[in-house]
């Protein structure tokens, strides 16, 4: 064993003596980061390097690791260096030399070819994960890497990556092929979040934007990324509804926001100036995408007329280069897009007679009656023939409106009106066809479930009324990844579970009545709750008591003989209840466990608790809500309402008599369903009171310190949304994590279980005292 | 302090939207005290100042706010040596002296404050100074202007129904663009096409008014922007400092906001 205190450089000749070079490498790194971060000899660094070299570190992985913080050092800072030895340390303590090396080389090559600093160290921290949970993916990962730092943001990235982990955590093979993108269902995930993040990046300023030119509101809608090879979609309009596909084309994340911008006006300019949709009376494929390239060309023109800028915008995202004289090429991509360019730029000049009789016409037709749709239909006809004449064949399969931030063209055409439902449907109308059915799939839980990582097949397996095992979904939550600091976003699956009300009397009307007397202490205080709140306001032009520093002002004006500000007093008003409680029960299994010398269950005591306290709750008159939680894994956190926030009382007793233990304790998943409820409650004051007997833990989850994390991140971001959240543990197993967990003095212990009714309410009373 | 000072010498630019000028001067000779209603920056103090340059009266203008007493507008006693002077507030001024008295932005005002004014906007014209115990009869040349936004209207800030009805209101709103054009060519120096884009600008962001911002860009801040361009400011950079930045502070309608000049230009 080595003493820690022991110089570093000691133990390196010692160790290496017959490998010199390895003493001066460090040496050499040493100085330099000294020179360029200021790193002094006694610092982590040096510390950290015992440790790895007491990891079983060999020469090679120590070489490697200096000459990559000789690399990163020009490029990033002190804590980074501590950052870059601590990920490599947990790599070559999961994985062998190999791998730590091929590791440590990724992470040169990340700050050798300028990639940002958050970056690289993201992406530096994804192989520490993969090293953690699947090693073999290692080299495959850091070769895909620059794919990934290009196309995502760093979040992202280490999405992507948990997203692969948990969609196979027992296949090695799928693995490999998930994080060497050579599997579908990695690419759609890649450009789901590549397309959702930026888009959301923007959603909020486009709607402005719109608002703003055209008084109108645009109702965009994200369209979840079908599970195939990922390929660029155009924007959907449908109705009224803008569909944004997450897999549109992808720009430099610079200029996705200007891609994005151009799309939107388009699909508004669109709302604005095609008043009708195109009847589809058997027209051909390429009618129809004619008319709406020249429908496009005539809003966008429209749309100019008012704002002369946006020409100058959508002209940019034209590919074709205008280069006068040359001859066009006879391929339906080659003249759609220049026959675009040439109706969008009036100054385009060219020497295919095709385009410049599209030209005329539009011209011809824009500048007699520019409002007249129509006219897109009638030129279309004229091109079209001219095309078939050509006999330049049109393949509705592989036609992808250009530019690209142009929608789809569908939404301008009615295709209810298909006269002849014989005729054999061409790609483009299964396309439609398929696009109206989504649109009729209007239940925004499954929507929510398809972005979840195995979500679309979730969904599938579960479609919620015929599968009697699992409950209603009521929301998808994120949880905490205490390893990765990181929210993995809608991870957990929380699922009604539903009651069915014990007739009166049950086991819980008998036990109340032995409570008799608690239940008239409850009572008592609930009256002083309900009259010992008071509003005060100072200053006021009446009222009971003075208000010492009005007075004061007083005579200070009657001294210097100006008039005193007549508004002296304090009032009192009585304040209104304007507080709601959420209460939260722990119905795990082990709450069916009895206490030493204790005659009900742990849960027993729960329920005639809060039975007891609901009435109290109701006679102050208080909104509140009592729910009752339990788990079974990630996808079936299973919550009952034994009252809603909406409902009243009437059928908490019956409902809190029909709770069961059983399961486990997913507490965050349980605390953000709640809070959510809670937070959209109208008073100013808003309460949590979980009520739970140990710490949280769940069967796919082995550290129990990552629930406990996530259910302490839970609790601060209800915090900072201004709730007030509390615990009484139950027994004193639960009292340690409870602190832990809720904060000393947010957790309020019992001395003995039978406390709990007395206690519960007191707890109530007092907080919001 | 005489009157003198408060005589408007050069015509203030005003141009009219409809026949407001004439309706401000018969509301005069009548003695019909006026309220002007609208947004912020269109030129509802321009307005006044020219008519008070217009009938050649004295104009006391006083802008409200939310910590004004009744003293502050009436006048108070203050100590000077060991005797106390009253002193006239610039209302009392006005109504002693026949002066155009103008309260801008009245409902800032405390509504026990702005309940001062109401005998003089009825059949008495006259003010009561409770403190010194005078009533002060009214000027036969003085009148009360007062205007009011009716977009910060809120519960707490509205006028008293009582205080509402004993005015004659003009409306005032954004001028329509080729008035507005015109209005910034004048006042800011710029082309006719600067002056376009400008407006263009302002009516775009006036459509997210309540939604995103409380109020669009004003006539004033274009006047604004058009005098920066004029500097030699690129238009664009011209109206983020003097549209976009002052008017909001959220990033979002920011981004929009200049996509919109950009598509406006």
């Amino acid at each position: 064993m080595f003493q820690r205190k022991l110089d570093l450089e000691e133990l390196l000749t010692d160790r290496f003596g017959s490998q010199s070079f390895i003493v001066k490498e460090y040496k050499s790194t040493r100085t330099l980061l000294a020179q360029l971060a200021g790193i002094g000899p006694s610092e982590n660094w040096e510390r950290a390097i015992i440790r790895l070299y007491e990891a079983n570190a060999g020469p090679d992985v120590l070489t490697a690791l200096w000459a990559l913080h000789r690399t990163a050092i020009r490029a990033s800072q002190k804590t980074d260096i501590e950052a870059i030895t601590k990920s490599i340390h947990e790599i070559c303590l999961s994985v062998g030399t190999r791998s730590t090396i091929i590791a440590i080389r990724a992470g040169e090559t990340f700050f050798q070819n300028n990639v940002h600093r958050a970056h690289a160290l993201c992406l530096l921290e994804g192989i520490v994960a993969l090293a953690r949970n699947a090693p073999e993916s290692i080299p495959a990962f850091v070769k895909r890497s620059p794919n990934l730092y290009q196309r995502l943001e760093p979040d992202d990235v280490s999405r992507w990556l948990i997203d692969g982990i948990n969609l196979y955590p027992d296949s090695k093979q799928s693995r490999l092929a998930y994080f060497s993108l050579s599997d579908p269902k990695s690419l759609s995930q890649l450009a789901h979040y590549e397309g959702r993040g930026q888009f959301s990046r923007h959603e909020a300023h486009l709607k402005h934007l719109v608002r703003c030119l055209w008084k109108t509101d645009v109702n965009l809608q994200k369209e979840q990324a079908e599970i195939t090879a990922a390929s660029a979609e155009r924007l959907k309009i449908r109705g009224n509804i803008v569909l944004v596909p997450s897999t549109v084309p992808r720009r430099h994340k610079h200029n996705q926001g200007a891609y994005f911008e151009a799309a939107i006006l388009h699909a508004a300019a669109h709302n604005r100036f095609t008043k009708n949709r195109f009847p589809i009376r058997g027209m051909k494929p390429m009618q129809i995408a004619l008319t709406s390239l020249i429908e496009d060309a005539r809003v966008e023109r429209l749309a100019a007329q008012e704002y002369p800028g946006l020409a100058q915008m959508w002209l940019r995202f034209h590919t074709v280069e205008p280069t006068a004289g040359a001859p066009v090429a006879r391929t339906i991509h080659s003249l759609f897009t220049t026959l675009a360019l040439g109706l969008s730029d009036p100054a385009f000049q060219c020497s295919d007679s095709w385009i410049r009789k599209g030209q005329r016409l539009f011209d011809a037709a824009f500048s007699s009656a520019p409002q007249d749709q129509f006219m897109a239909e009638r030129i279309a006809r004229i091109l079209g023939n001219d095309l078939g004449q050509m006999r330049i064949p049109f393949d509705p399969k592989s036609y992808a409106v250009e530019p690209d931030y142009r929608d789809d063209g569908l939404g301008l055409f009615d295709f209810d009106e298909a006269d002849n439902p014989d005729q054999p449907p061409s790609e483009i109308f299964l396309d439609a066809a398929k696009m109206d059915r989504k649109e009729d799939v209007e239940d925004p839980v499954q929507n929510e479930d398809d972005q979840d990582v195995e979500g679309s097949e979730r969904a599938r397996k579960k479609p919620t009324s015929q599968d009697e095992e699992l409950g209603v979904v009521l929301g998808l939550y994120p949880e905490w990844n205490e390893v990765l600091q990181r929210d993995q976003n809608e991870f957990v699956t929380v699922r009604e579970k539903s009651l069915t009300p014990r007739p009166s009397p049950n086991w819980l009307t008998e036990k109340l009545s032995h409570h008799a007397g608690t239940a008239a202490r409850i009572e008592v205080l609930a009256r002083n709750a309900q009259f010992g709140r008071y509003e005060t306001t100072g200053r006021a032009l009446e009222g009971d008591i003075i208000d010492m520093d009005a007075a004061n002002d007083v005579v200070i004006a009657l001294q210097q003989g100006t008039s005193p500000d007549p508004r002296i007093y304090v009032r009192q008003k009585r304040a209104k209840n304007d507080v709601t409680l959420g209460l939260l029960i722990d119905m795990s299994q082990s709450t069916g466990d009895i206490p030493q010398g204790g005659q009900e269950t742990i849960l027993q005591m729960a329920v005639i608790s809060t039975a007891l306290l609901v009435e109290g709750l109701s006679a102050a008159g208080d909104a509140f809500g009592v729910f009752a939680f339990s788990s079974n894994g990630k996808d079936d956190v299973q919550l009952a309402s034994i009252k809603s926030f909406e409902e009243d009382g009437a059928q908490v007793q019956g409902r809190l008599a029909d709770l069961t233990p059983g399961l486990s304790t997913r507490l965050g998943s349980a605390l953000r369903f709640l809070s959510n409820a809670l937070q959209k409650q109208k008073t100013r004051r808003k309460i949590i009171i979980v009520l739970t007997d140990g710490e949280p833990s769940d069967i796919d989850m082995e550290d129990p310190r990552h629930l406990m994390e996530d259910a302490r991140r839970a609790i601060a971001l209800s915090r900072a949304k201004g709730l007030d959240l509390f615990c009484i543990p139950l027994g004193r197993s639960a009292h340690k994590s409870a602190a832990t967990i809720f904060g000393k003095r947010n957790t309020f212990p019992l001395e003995r279980i039978e406390d709990l009714p007395s206690r519960l309410s007191a707890l109530y009373f007092k907080v919001t005292g | 302090m005489s009157l003198q000072q408060f005589t408007i010498d050069a015509e203030p630019f005003y141009a009219p939207a409809a026949n407001e000028v004439d309706y401000f001067q018969a509301a005069y000779e009548e003695r019909v005290p006026i309220l002007l209603k609208g947004p912020t920056g269109c030129g509802k103090t321009r307005f006044v100042e020219h008519m008070a340059w217009r009938m050649k009266r004295p104009l006391i203008s006083v802008s409200c706010h939310d910590d004004m007493t009744a003293a502050d507008l009436v006048g108070r006693y203050l100590l000077e040596g060991g005797e106390t002077v009253w002193k006239d507030g610039p209302l009392t001024q006005a109504v002693r002296e026949g002066a155009i008295c103008y309260l801008d932005e009245i409902v800032e005002a405390r509504q026990d404050t702005t309940v001062v004014i109401h005998p003089l906007t009825d059949d008495r014209r006259a003010l009561h100074l409770e403190k010194k115990n005078e009533l002060v009869a009214a000027h036969p040349d003085f009148f009360l202007v007062i205007s009011y936004n009716p977009g910060y209207q809120s519960v707490v800030k509205d006028l008293k129904e009582s205080t509402k009805q004993r005015f004659a209101a003009l409306d005032f709103a954004h001028a329509d663009p080729e008035l507005e054009t015109k209005i910034v060519v004048r006042e800011a120096g710029v082309s006719a096409d600067i002056a376009a884009q400008l407006v263009r600008i302002a009516t775009a962001s006036r459509n997210l008014s309540n939604n995103g911002l409380e109020e669009g860009a004003s006539t004033r801040t274009l006047i604004r922007a058009g005098k920066l361009i004029s500097r030699g400011i690129p238009v664009a950079d011209a109206c983020d400092m003097a549209i976009i930045v002052p008017l909001t502070d959220d990033a979002h309608v920011r981004t929009a906001l200049r996509s919109a000049v950009v598509a406006c230009i």
